[in-house]
């Protein structure tokens, strides 16, 4: 470039001057210099003459001597540049007439009437003193009379014309609920009223001084407090209570109360009726506060007119805003309706009023026959909400008015006043670019506008400014020309020293609440250019707010050739980058390697809806190679998209997260890295799964089931997303994963990159899965207590499982160790080993893993598994092949952590060290245990039975006995029931059968010499081996004969030495004969009884 | 018999088997090995088909690594010792294919990731991943050594859409790429490259810092595939790739890249152009580099 780039080209001073946003607030000159021929309005008139939508046109009718009644409206959203209009009619119109415009000024009713005697001025002051007696008392005081005052025009007779709901007021006790003490106290909607009408603090905007649906919401939550209410109140109150409740969650949603009044859908009746009533009575109820009578305002209009009609002036009244009127809008509406044309005591008038398309909706009804004008300044937008302001419509128009102001405060302030005195001309406004003599360079960095230039913007910096403004509380349409004056041209405008200073684009663009955040967050592509073209924090910033605002809003970053021959980065050209001092950013973007000879691949025919790769660009590529098409998501993406591969792992599935929610969590994103809050908990949750999910396929082994244990849904968080503790995996907001995370969205959505983009988001997700993998391994081994001294979980389970196997029988140690695999990672079957007839331990240690075996089966049976795609698992075998063998060889478990803490999900891992322990305490004496009771056992059997057999022995017992018993009835016959018992169960195991095998076996042990074991699984085994079912009842039924062959020898043995006699045989004859019948009669009863 | 001629098997179940026959000293018959693997459980519902060429596949691929052998028939018989851990299985399976003569039926498995870097680099971007399988496997079969023969049969090549699923496990196995959500594998060789950094420098005595050609020396003996590696460069001729002379590979660039940010190395960029090696143009401050500090200063969590 030839010339050298200009600095500030204006200063604040004037900037503040120019911008100051209120139209009626700046100075005449100042106020043309800025002004932008008002056209393309839509108009309608009931004159019968049409006329063009321009302002001249408008002003050349109203104004048009022969009219002689005129009520315009000028319709538009707070500040759609009504106020500009009024103001320009005033400016312009003709001497003969008076005309008196009212501003806006503090929004409030007082203030407005202040206005009005002003104007009247010396003349006509005196008209005004007898209209207003305002009631001397506090802002208190006055909400107090308020209120009062419109309890009591509630009553049933109170008007002299009554307004027709006398009756449902009546019904209902209005008088008494409104006046009613705690509703004075408590309720805050006259308050509120009274506030809006004194200005509210000069905020008022246009804002409707009617009580809205909000006050009967408050108004019905008064119900708990209010007490001593007539029944019928208190019910109305409770409907009230029901009906409001239905538009608690449109509130909390910030939706403007006009809205919902609107919704003709909402069923809310009783509410509706007690509104109307209110607002029906609102203006008498302020008019006596302020001391206006009913009639008070016509009167000093007529009067007014009357004087005007004896100068033959015509009276022109210029209302800005007319909510500023509330209170007495209607008597003032009533002023202007009078149509001199109808009447001969009057002059004639022309009355244009600004009013909101609400406000008019409200009074067409009444008044459509008297307005002549309807002029709207915005139309209705198909999305609904606010009106689009039309002035404002195209980037064309938005440029051209930024233009307007740009140009103005560029003029010095004694060049205005010489342009304004000399007439104001609107084509001849001084325009400082045109001797500048940077233009050129200007001029093709920054654009222009009809011959102005838009420095310090560029065309993308105003429309995209503009179009993102956004009112948080969505009450009023930023959409308008106040919206650009506020939210656009003066946070870059005062600020100019900025410029010189290298700070531009300055930061206070960002302090107002009008533009969003989530506008000036780039993508994470976009971000990283700026990270890596400047060191700098604060510079980055700067680049930042460039970029999303001076940029061209693409997703993609690239590089082009502006028309004037100039490179820029995303709609942002070098000469700005130069201008703000500020790195060029297109280094790396726009240079392509020369490709290789690619090897041409003949595309299958399955390939002909897939998507190609586009020839490679060459080096002198400027303009972005149109985006590779990527996947289109579906309207859900469910998960991952993708079948499982690696390993045939697979994610589990996981609810749908929608489209529409995964590009807020795109946006959400943005935020996040830069230290802001996410909302959407619930998407976030199964997003992040479905992350950790991709992630764990690059983990070498996939923790089936301890994984799904440690990377809940509630586990896994972002950082700062709410409190954590040492269950959770928190992702922290360091640039791998904000821009991965960035990255991973942008594929799930489908979202077409051009390469360089593309390229960044794939390395990017690649960079994520890689540090999330290697964090999720240490959070695994963190939270499984492996990361100090590594212990094997399945090693443990294993272990735990197989002892209790053994020890149930269910399979012995000297089994192949295949075989007990198969056999503990089956459903366990019925014990076998008799663990109650075992040592205390040994049934100790089955009842301890009584309740947790299945558990931890399931758990193994997980874990192990190596599936891949559809075909059948393998378990991995190599895993616990050697833990159960070291068992086998050293009844020990693997090496267990020190002092674990397994808790909040981990409780069954807790509980398998807890087993493990126990089980390496234990496991290895039970064997020594129970084979010396074992021992013990066979030592007394054997002895019992006396070098016989079973059965032998038993009939040896069974016929002394039976001699003893035929003899003495009554000896022992408890033991000897109790031996019949046990020798019949002995009899039904086989055991009195000399070739039945289970004797056989029995037989076996019982004369088998002590064993020499070479471990203690060997040992165990032996003791798995051992008949003990039969040794058991064998040795019971032995100590049972024992029992009652004993006590019936001390009971003969007692009876006859309690019976002897000297030699008298026939006492002994005598004795046998009775023990034969005893005899007889006990076999009877015992056969009975067996 | 080779690595990508059996499909049905895992690195994971290769090593589950190693270990097995480890505990079971070293050997093992047909019978016990899928009673082992494949055990039939009672009481628990069993998918899959009952046949068993997933064992003998991964019985196959074992053997392929020579990792295992068959003395007699059905017996299975360790031939090495098992790798103490699943990494430094990783990292014995990438030394064995590294040392593979070209003319090995396994070396195609890094041969095929060496045309991907290539092709890669021909392509200037990864956008032709996203061709469909069978077009994918077909262009990487192109920029592989050819096959003895010419064979119409699409099933006979050296690669083709079949063998890139077993490659794309071993590739993902050895830390050479990721699966790209909604895509498919994606060489990044950056865990690899960590790992082979971290064994060279256990292994020999280097300086802290390398000048960028003996970084890229180093690497190329260890990582043949990658830039001047002789997998590399016998794709390079077989694509037609001009040299890449002072430049560093679009794979490694990112490779390099990442690891810096990640602090696992530092790339030093200070040096005249004619020390340096520039990497691929992106946004990144570092552009070129002299030397590579094989140290940094990450915490890995």
């Amino acid at each position: 470039m030839a010339e050298e780039m200009h600095g500030a080209c204006w200063t604040e001073d004037r900037a503040h001057a120019i911008l100051r946003s209120v139209a009626l607030a700046s100075d005449e000159a100042e106020f043309l210099a800025v002004h932008q021929p008002i056209r393309d309005f839509q108009v309608s008139t009931t004159t019968g003459r049409s006329i063009e939508a321009s302002d001249q046109a408008l002003l050349a009718d109203l104004s048009d001597p022969e009219t002689r009644y005129a009520f315009c409206i000028v319709e538009g959203e707070p500040g759609a540049g009504k106020s500009h209009l009024i103001r320009w009619l005033d400016v312009k119109w003709n001497a003969n007439d008076l005309v008196m415009l009212i501003e806006r000024a503090d929004g409030s009713l007082t203030g407005t009437l202040r206005q009005l005697r002003d104007q009247l001025g010396a003349q006509y002051g005196y008209l005004f003193e007898n209209l207003a007696q305002s009631v001397e008392a506090s802002f208190d005081g006055r909400v107090k009379l308020f209120h009062a005052n419109l309890a009591a025009s509630l009553s049933k007779s109170f008007f002299e014309t009554p307004l027709g709901d006398e009756d449902w007021c009546a019904t209902w006790e209005l008088e008494r609920l409104i006046g009613h003490q705690a509703v004075q106290e408590k309720w805050g909607g006259p308050e509120r009223i009274l506030k809006v009408m004194s200005g509210d603090g000069g905020q008022r905007n246009s804002a409707s001084a009617s009580f809205n649906l909000y006050d009967i919401a408050d108004l019905a939550q008064v119900q708990l407090a209010v007490e001593g209410l007539p029944p019928k109140a208190l019910m109305l109150m409770r409907t009230l209570k029901k009906e409001t409740d239905r538009i608690a969650p449109a509130r909390a949603a910030n939706v403007p109360a006009a809205d919902l009044e609107l919704d003709e859908t909402l069923e809310i009746p009783q509410a509706r009726r007690l509104l109307k009533a209110l607002n029906d009575r609102r203006n008498f109820a302020v008019q006596h506060i302020l001391g206006i009578t009913v009639d008070g305002l016509r009167d000093m209009f007529f009067k007014l007119r009357k004087e005007l009609l004896k100068e033959k002036r015509r009276l022109v009244l210029l209302l800005e805003d007319v909510t500023s009127w509330e209170g007495i809008d209607g008597q003032l509406i009533d002023s202007l309706v009078v149509d001199a044309r109808t009447r001969s005591d009057v002059c004639d008038m022309i009355s244009v009023v600004g009013m909101t398309p609400l406000y008019l909706k409200g009074i067409q009804g009444n008044y459509s026959g008297r307005i002549t004008h309807v002029l709207r300044l915005g139309r209705v937008r198909q999305s609904g909400g606010f009106q689009e302001t039309i002035q404002l419509a195209t980037e064309e128009s938005q440029a051209e008015f930024a233009s307007r102001y740009l140009r103005a405060v560029r003029i010095d302030r004694p060049e205005l006043e010489a342009w304004h005195k000399a007439g104001a001309d609107p084509e001849t406004v001084p325009n400082k670019c045109e001797t500048c003599v940077g233009r050129d360079t200007c001029f093709a960095a920054f654009g222009a506008s009809d011959g102005i230039g838009l420095f310090p913007f560029n065309r993308n910096a105003i429309t995209n400014m503009f179009e993102k403004l956004e009112d948080p509380k969505g009450t009023q349409s930023l959409h308008t020309p106040r919206g650009m004056i506020q939210g656009v041209l003066a946070p870059v405008l005062l600020y100019p020293n900025r410029l010189d200073v290298g700070e531009f684009p300055p930061a206070e663009i960002e302090f107002s609440e009008w533009m969003p955040e989530r506008s000036l967050q780039p993508s994470g592509f976009l971000a990283q250019v700026i990270y890596a073209a400047e060191p700098d924090a604060g510079r980055r910033e700067q680049l930042r707010r460039l970029m999303m605002l001076w940029g061209d809003r693409t997703s993609e970053v690239h590089v082009s050739v502006l028309a004037k021959g100039m490179r820029a980065v995303s709609g942002v050209a070098e000469g700005v980058f130069e201008a703000f001092r500020l790195p060029w950013l297109g280094d790396g973007l726009d240079s392509v390697e020369t490709p290789a000879s690619a090897l041409p691949v003949q595309p299958s025919s399955a390939t002909a809806n897939i998507p190609t790769p586009e020839e490679p660009a060459t080096p002198a590529r400027a303009s972005p190679r149109p985006a590779t098409p990527t996947p289109v998501s579906p309207l859900t993406v469910t998960t991952s998209g993708r079948p499982s591969s690696a390993g045939g792992r697979s994610s589990p599935t996981s609810p749908a997260v929608s489209t529409t929610r995964l590009k807020a969590l795109a946006e959400q994103a943005l935020l996040w890295r830069d230290g802001k809050p996410i909302s959407d908990p619930s998407a976030w949750e199964i997003l992040l799964i479905d992350l950790m999910n991709e992630a764990r396929e690059l983990l070498p082994e996939p923790q089936f089931g301890l994984w799904e244990r440690v990377f809940t849904k509630d586990n896994v968080k972002l950082e700062g997303a709410g409190r954590i503790d040492i269950r959770h995996f928190v992702i922290p907001r360091e640039d791998w994963a904000t821009r991965g995370i960035e990255a991973y969205l942008s594929t799930r959505l489908g979202t077409a990159l051009p390469p360089l983009p593309l390229e960044s988001n794939r390395r990017a997700i690649a960079r994520l899965l890689r540090r999330l993998a290697e964090l999720a391994s240490a959070q695994l081994a963190r939270r499984l207590a492996q990361d100090n001294d590594p212990w094997s979980i399945d090693g443990a389970t294993v272990q735990v499982l197989l002892g209790r196997a053994w020890l149930r029988g269910t399979v012995s140690p000297d089994t192949p160790l295949e075989e007990q695999f198969q056999e503990l990672l089956s459903e366990e079957q019925e014990a076998r080993s008799l663990p109650d007839d075992r040592v205390e331990s040994w049934g100790e240690l089955v009842k301890a893993t009584s309740y947790w075996h299945d558990k931890l089966r399931g758990m193994l049976r997980q874990s192990l598994n190596l599936p891949l795609g559809s075909g059948a698992p393998l378990m991995n075998a190599g895993a616990v092949a050697g833990a159960m063998k070291s068992l086998r060889d050293t009844m020990r478990i693997v090496p267990l952590p020190a002092k674990p803490e397994f808790s909040k999900g981990l409780e069954e891992i807790g509980k398998l060290v807890e087993l493990a322990r126990q089980t390496d305490g234990q496991l290895r004496y039970v064997p020594e245990r129970e084979n010396r009771s074992l021992s013990q056992r066979k030592a007394r059997a054997f002895a019992l039975l006396r070098q016989s057999s079973l059965s032998h022995h038993l009939a040896k017992v069974d016929d002394a006995l039976k001699r003893t018993v035929s003899a003495l009835v009554q000896a022992a016959p408890v033991q000897y029931q109790e031996y019949w018992t046990a020798r019949d169960r002995a009899a039904i195991a086989g055991l009195l059968n000399e070739a039945n095998p289970a004797w056989e076996r029995l037989a076996e042990y019982l004369i088998s010499d002590d064993v020499w074991f070479q471990g203690e699984a060997e040992k165990l085994a032996h003791t798995l081996g051992v008949p003990l079912a039969s040794l058991r009842l064998a040795l019971e039924t032995l100590e049972k004969a024992e029992l009652a062959v004993n006590a019936a020898y001390k009971y003969a043995r007692a009876f006859v030495e309690g019976n002897q006699s000297a030699g008298d045989l026939s006492v002994v004859r005598s004795f046998g004969e009775r023990l034969a019948a005893a005899a007889e009669t006990l076999r009877t009863k015992l056969d009975e009884v067996s | 018999m080779s690595l990508l001629s059996d499909t049905n098997y895992s690195p994971q179940r290769i090593y589950a088997l190693l270990r097995l026959l480890e505990v079971q000293d070293g050997q093992l018959g047909f019978e016990s090995i899928r009673t082992w693997l494949k055990p039939t459980l009672r009481g628990v519902e069993q998918k899959g088909s009952e046949e068993n060429t997933n064992i003998r596949q991964l019985l196959g691929a074992t053997a392929s690594l020579g990792l295992i052998e068959s003395p007699s028939q059905n017996q299975y018989k360790l031939t090495a010792p098992v790798p103490t851990t699943i990494e430094a299985f990783a990292d014995a399976v990438h030394d064995r294919l590294v040392a593979l003569d070209m003319s090995h039926a396994d070396s195609i498995v890094l041969e095929a990731y060496a045309a991907m870097v290539v092709l890669t680099e021909a392509e200037q971007g990864t956008s032709w991943l996203d061709l469909n399988a069978k077009d994918r496997a077909a262009k990487i079969n192109k920029a592989v050594r050819a096959a003895d023969t010419e064979e119409e049969d699409e099933e006979k090549n050296r690669f083709n859409a079949t063998k890139s699923s077993p490659w794309k496990r071993w590739m993902i196995f050895l830390g050479l790429g990721v699966s790209m959500p909604r895509g498919d594998f994606y060489p990044y060789p950056a865990q690899r490259l960590g790992r082979e950094i971290a064994r060279l420098r256990s292994k020999e005595s280097l300086p802290k810092a390398l000048e960028v050609e003996a970084f890229i020396g180093r690497i190329a003996e260890r990582m043949p595939y990658l830039d001047s590696g002789r997998l590399f460069v016998a794709s390079v001729e077989r694509v037609r790739l001009p040299p890449l002379g002072r430049r560093v590979s679009r794979v490694l660039s990112g490779t390099l890249r990442d690891l810096h940010d990640d602090k696992r190395l530092v790339l030093d960029a200070i040096g005249d152009a004619k020390e340096t090696y520039a990497l691929t143009q992106e946004p990144h401050s570092v552009k070129n580099i002299k030397a590579v500090t094989l140290e940094g200063q990450a915490n890995n969590g």
